[in-house]
């Protein structure tokens, strides 16, 4: 079990991480990640894919999601540029103890992004996101967040943005 | 790897193998970080990549004179397991023909009208309707070394896929041509760049700089010609 304070904690971090992502805030989410934080968003389904062995649609380590925000920072990464207008729901929020004081907040979302860069099609992304939080000088910080499409498998549109 | 596009197909092959595009379209990732791709940016007369129009509509980019070293393609990939492979290669295949592998890389090249090799993937493009397709794509696994899978992985999840940090700039371009295409002001498209300085090797192939229009051209010529004789 865990406190109810550390259960309002991990809220506000999923919320608050989520709002700087649909927002295109760059510089402030880079600064939610620990140093050894890793961004996976697998190509599958299946509970056991390894991202050793399959091919991920992310799977970034600390300075690959340097590099993925830096690009966005250039104003050149055309796919995001003007960035996606997004907004996303988060609900069914549980949260769970983890080794060395670690949470492991598990949540759904459903996220409308506009992606005006080209039809201005408006596109539905729904999945299940699991935010690995760690306090760091007091803070939380995410050393991963792992994101499961339910459409993981499925052709995808361009997903450049931060999901 | 599947990842939609909404283009007409014929502008993802065309795509695929254009030199032309790469300082404009993916500039965001060259500004950024170093790679093999550095060597077909900047100024054109340093630039020492070629093109190729193989017949039959089969076309090709060939980095490999402007790459200096060793697995350039590879990420610049050396240590104790790339010796290892090396010297498997050289007892397998001899030296020379060793060290012109490791140099060239794999073919970056477009297997008419919609098998394209992409160095270390490989990829098809899927027509859905008029005007949206699907990029197939999976990395390459080279066989009896399973040790650069994960740098496999790794490279297809940063060049190819919806995620990733090239492709999703030529699917945009590609969206955004479409809607031009709507344009009834222009009825033609100009793909001229080249015409000027082609040559034709002893193999009878047309080889140019790699930021000529000789493989569009020699994509679309085929394809006027399979659709016209049908």
């Amino acid at each position: 079990m865990i406190s109810d304070a550390d259960y309002k904690a991990a809220l506000g971090f999923v919320y608050k991480e989520a709002r700087l992502a649909d927002e295109a805030r760059y510089a402030e989410w880079l600064a939610l990640w620990t140093d050894d934080g890793v961004y996976w968003v697998p190509a599958s389904t299946d509970p056991a894919a390894n991202p050793d062995t399959h091919i991920s649609h992310v799977y970034d380590n600390r300075g690959r999601i340097d590099t993925r925000v830096k690009l966005l920072q250039t104003g050149h990464r055309y796919s995001q540029e003007p960035a996606s207008l997004m907004r996303r729901l988060i609900s069914n929020l549980e949260v769970e103890p983890a080794a060395n004081g670690e949470l492991v907040a598990g949540s759904n979302f459903v996220l409308g992004e506009l992606a005006i860069q080209a039809k201005r099609e408006l596109h539905w992304w729904v999945g299940r996101t699991t935010h690995h939080l760690r306090r760091v000088d007091g803070e939380l910080r995410m050393c991963l967040k792992k994101v499961v499409l339910v459409n993981a498998a499925e052709p995808l549109p361009n997903l450049s943005f931060l999901i | 790897m599947k990842h939609r596009c909404a283009a007409n197909w014929k502008a993802l092959p065309e795509n695929d193998s254009d030199g032309y595009h790469l300082g404009f379209v993916h500039r965001a990732l060259f500004n950024t970080v170093r790679s093999q791709y550095q060597r077909v940016v900047g100024d054109e007369r340093s630039i020492k990549a070629v093109i190729r129009d193989w017949g039959g509509g089969h076309i090709e980019i060939d980095w490999s004179p402007g790459y200096q070293g060793p697995f350039e393609w590879f990420g610049g990939a050396s240590g104790p397991l790339v010796a290892d492979f090396v010297a498997a290669l050289e007892c397998r295949d001899g030296t020379d023909v060793a060290r012109r592998r490791i140099l060239e890389g794999p073919a970056h090249a477009l297997i008419f009208p919609n098998l394209f090799l992409g160095e270390t993937n490989i990829a098809i493009v899927e027509p859905v309707s008029v005007e949206e397709c699907v990029h197939w794509h999976t990395p390459m696994f080279l066989k009896g070394v399973p040790a650069f899978n994960g740098r496999l992985l790794r490279m297809a999840e940063a060049g190819m896929g919806p995620a990733s940090f090239l492709m999703p700039e030529d699917l945009t371009v590609a969206s955004r041509n479409q809607l031009g295409l709507h344009a009834r002001t222009a009825p033609w498209l100009e793909l001229s760049r080249g015409l000027n300085r082609e040559a034709v090797d002893a193999h009878g192939r047309t080889v140019s700089h790699v930021t000529d229009e000789t493989t569009n051209r020699a994509l679309w010529r085929h394809y006027l010609t399979v659709m016209t004789d049908a």
